[in-house]
C-alpha cells in the first residue's frame, strides 16, 4: 500500500521589507512548504494564530511588535508554544544571537543570508519536529 | 496710451506662454515619475518570477551578453543598462544583493557583469559631480562585484575628493576583495586621522579576507603600519601566522610590542605564550598591561605543562610598580580557578597596605560578587 502523501508543511514569513520577505517567501516555498506572509509583528501573530504553522520566521526589527516580543507572545501560549520559531534579522551580535535562542529560537540566520541555506535550516528545523 | 497698452498685451501674452511651458514642464515631471514608479514595481515583479530560476543552486547557469541560460535554455533577456528600465532593474538587483549572500548572490553577480550592467555603473566613477562619484561607489559596494575592483582601487588611490576615496574604500571592503588590502593598507602611509579610522574600519569589516595581508603587514617597515595591522588583527580576532606578531614583541617600539600582545590575546594565539611570558618584563608598563590581559584571554594553558611559570608571570604581575598592571594580573588570577586564586589568598595575607594585597582583594571581591550576582541570575530565571 502506497504511503499516505503528507500535507505541505505551514511556514509564516514575517518580515517588514517587501523584497526580503518575497524572496523569503519563496526560498521557502521551494523547499516545499505553504507559505503565509506577513508585513509586521502583529499580524505574524494573527496568521500564527489562524494558521498553527510547523515553523515561524521572524525577523526581529519589524514595525507594532518586534521579533522578539511576538516570540515571547508565542512561547507563553500554550497553543502556540510548541511551534519552532526562527529569527532572520541584521542584528548579529553576540547578545542578538543569544537573545534569539533566550526568548525560545530554534534557529538565528544573520542578514545577508544565502537562500539555499536558508532552505536547509527551513529542512532541518522541520525534520526536528 | 495705445504703445502702453500693446507691451501689456505682450507680456500678458508672454506670462501665459511661460505658464504654459512650466504647467507642460510640470505635467512632464509628474508623469515620468509615476511612469518610473511602474517600471520599479514591474521590475521588482519581474524580479521574483524571471530570476526565479536562479534560486535553484543545481541548476547550471550560463550567459551570454544580456541573455541568461539556465541547463541551455534561455530563461531571460535583460533590458539593456540603460534608460528607465535598465536604471529600474539596476536598483531591484542592487536592494536585493544587500541581503543575499552565499550561491544566489555569485549568480546574480554573473548576470549583471555579462548583461554590462557593473560597466554601465562603472561610468558613473569618470562623473565630474562628487555626489554621483559617491553614490556610484555605494552602488558598487552593494553590487559585489569583483570587476569594479581595480576601478575602485583607483579611485581610491587618486580622486581629488577624500569623501570619494573613502567611498571607494567601503566599497572594496563590501566587495571584500584580496587585492584591495595591499592598496588600502599603503593608502595608510601618508593618512589624515578620520581617513587611517575608516580605513582601519573597512579593514577589520573584511575580516577573514583581510587576515592574511595584514599578518604580512605586520612586519612593514613603517611603524604605524605594523602597529595598524596589529590593532586591526586584534579587532578581527585572528592571524594567518602567528610567527610575525611574535617577532614584534621584541621590537624596538613599544606601541608596536604593545599591539603585538593584543592581538596574540585575541587571537587565541596559545602557542605563543612563552613568548608573551617573555615579554611580561618589558620595560614599558603599557606594554605589560597588554601582555597581562592577553594572558587572561588565553587561560592557563595546562595542556602545555607550562601552568606553574603562567601563574609565576600574573604572580610577579601582581606585585608591578604599575597599578594598572597589578589591576590585569589579579583579574587573570581570579578567573582562573583555584590556582590562581590561592596566588591571590597568598598576597592577602602580604603586609597591610601592600599594592599586591589591595590589588588581591579587590579581584577577589568582584569574583566573589560576579559568581552571587550570577547564582541569583540563575535562582530568579528558573524558580522552584
Amino acid at each position: 500500500m502506497p504511503d499516505k502523501p503528507r500535507a505541505k508543511p505551514r511556514v509564516v514569513v514575517a518580515d517588514d521589507d517587501n523584497d526580503i520577505r518575497r524572496l523569503v517567501q519563496i526560498t521557502v516555498a521551494n523547499a516545499g512548504c505553504d507559505v503565509t506572509s506577513a508585513p509586521d509583528g502583529e499580524s505574524a501573530l494573527q496568521a500564527v494564530r489562524e494558521v498553527m504553522p510547523d515553523l515561524v520566521i521572524l525577523d526581529v526589527l519589524m514595525p507594532r511588535m518586534d521579533g522578539w516580543e511576538v516570540a515571547k507572545e508565542l512561547k507563553r501560549d500554550p497553543k502556540t508554544a510548541g511551534i519552532p520559531i526562527m529569527f532572520l534579522t541584521s542584528k548579529g551580535q553576540e547578545n542578538d544571537v543569544l537573545e534569539g535562542f533566550e526568548v525560545g529560537g530554534a534557529d538565528y540566520v544573520v542578514k545577508p543570508f544565502s537562500p539555499r541555506e536558508l532552505q536547509a535550516r527551513v529542512r532541518s528545523v522541520l525534520a526536528k519536529r | 496710451m495705445v504703445p502702453s497698452l500693446l507691451s501689456l498685451e505682450h507680456v500678458l501674452e508672454g506670462l501665459e506662454i511661460a505658464l504654459f511651458v512650466l504647467l507642460l514642464g510640470m505635467f512632464a515631471m509628474r508623469s515620468l515619475r509615476v511612469r518610473r514608479a511602474e517600471i520599479a514595481a514591474r521590475a521588482r515583479d519581474w524580479m521574483v518570477e524571471k530570476m526565479l530560476p536562479l534560486f535553484d543552486g543545481d541548476a547550471e547557469q550560463r550567459c551570454e551578453g544580456r541573455k541568461v541560460f539556465i541547463n541551455d535554455q534561455l530563461v531571460v533577456e535583460l533590458p539593456p543598462p540603460r534608460g528607465l528600465w535598465g536604471d529600474a532593474i539596476r536598483e531591484v538587483f542592487a536592494d536585493h544583493l544587500v541581503f543575499i549572500t552565499g550561491d544566489l548572490r555569485n549568480r546574480f553577480v554573473n548576470v549583471l557583469e555579462e548583461a554590462g550592467y557593473i560597466s554601465a555603473v562603472m561610468r558613473g566613477l569618470k562623473s565630474r559631480n562628487v555626489e554621483t562619484r559617491i553614490k556610484t561607489c555605494m552602488l558598487l559596494g552593494a553590487m559585489h562585484s569583483r570587476l569594479a575592483v581595480p576601478a575602485l582601487i583607483e579611485v581610491f588611490g587618486d580622486d581629488p575628493d577624500p569623501f570619494v576615496r573613502i567611498g571607494a574604500a567601503e566599497a572594496l571592503g563590501a566587495i571584500g576583495s584580496e587585492v584591495a588590502v595591499a592598496p588600502l593598507l599603503a593608502a595608510l602611509r601618508n593618512p589624515t586621522r578620520w581617513q587611517q579610522v575608516r580605513v582601519a574600519e573597512v579593514l577589520s569589516h573584511m575580516g577573514m579576507t583581510a587576515v592574511s595581508a595584514l599578518t604580512e603587514a605586520v612586519e612593514d617597515p613603517d611603524i604605524r603600519i605594523a602597529a595598524l595591522a596589529l590593532d586591526i588583527l586584534a579587532d578581527i580576532g585572528w592571524m594567518s601566522d602567528f610567527a610575525p606578531a611574535e617577532r614584534a614583541l621584541k621590537h624596538e617600539s613599544p606601541e608596536v610590542r604593545a599591539r603585538a600582545a593584543a592581538a596574540l590575546g585575541r587571537g587565541g594565539a596559545m602557542n605563543s605564550i612563552t613568548a608573551l611570558f617573555a615579554a611580561a618584563t618589558d620595560a614599558a608598563w603599557f606594554v605589560r598591561v597588554r601582555v597581562m590581559k592577553a594572558l587572561h584571554a588565553l587561560g592557563a594553558p595546562a595542556h602545555l605543562g607550562l601552568n606553574e611559570r603562567y601563574f609565576a608571570v600574573l604572580d610577579a604581575g601582581l606585585h608591578d610598580d604599575v597599578w594598572w598592571v597589578r589591576r590585569h594580573a589579579a583579574e587573570a588570577l581570579a578567573d582562573n580557578g583555584e590556582p590562581g586564586r590561592a596566588v591571590l589568598g597568598r598576597a592577602m595575607i602580604e603586609r597591610v597596605g601592600s599594592a599586591a594585597r589591595r590589588a588581591a582583594v579587590s579581584a577577589l571581591q568582584r569574583h566573589v560578587l560576579l559568581s552571587a550576582s550570577r547564582l541569583a541570575g540563575a535562582a530568579i530565571s528558573s524558580p522552584a
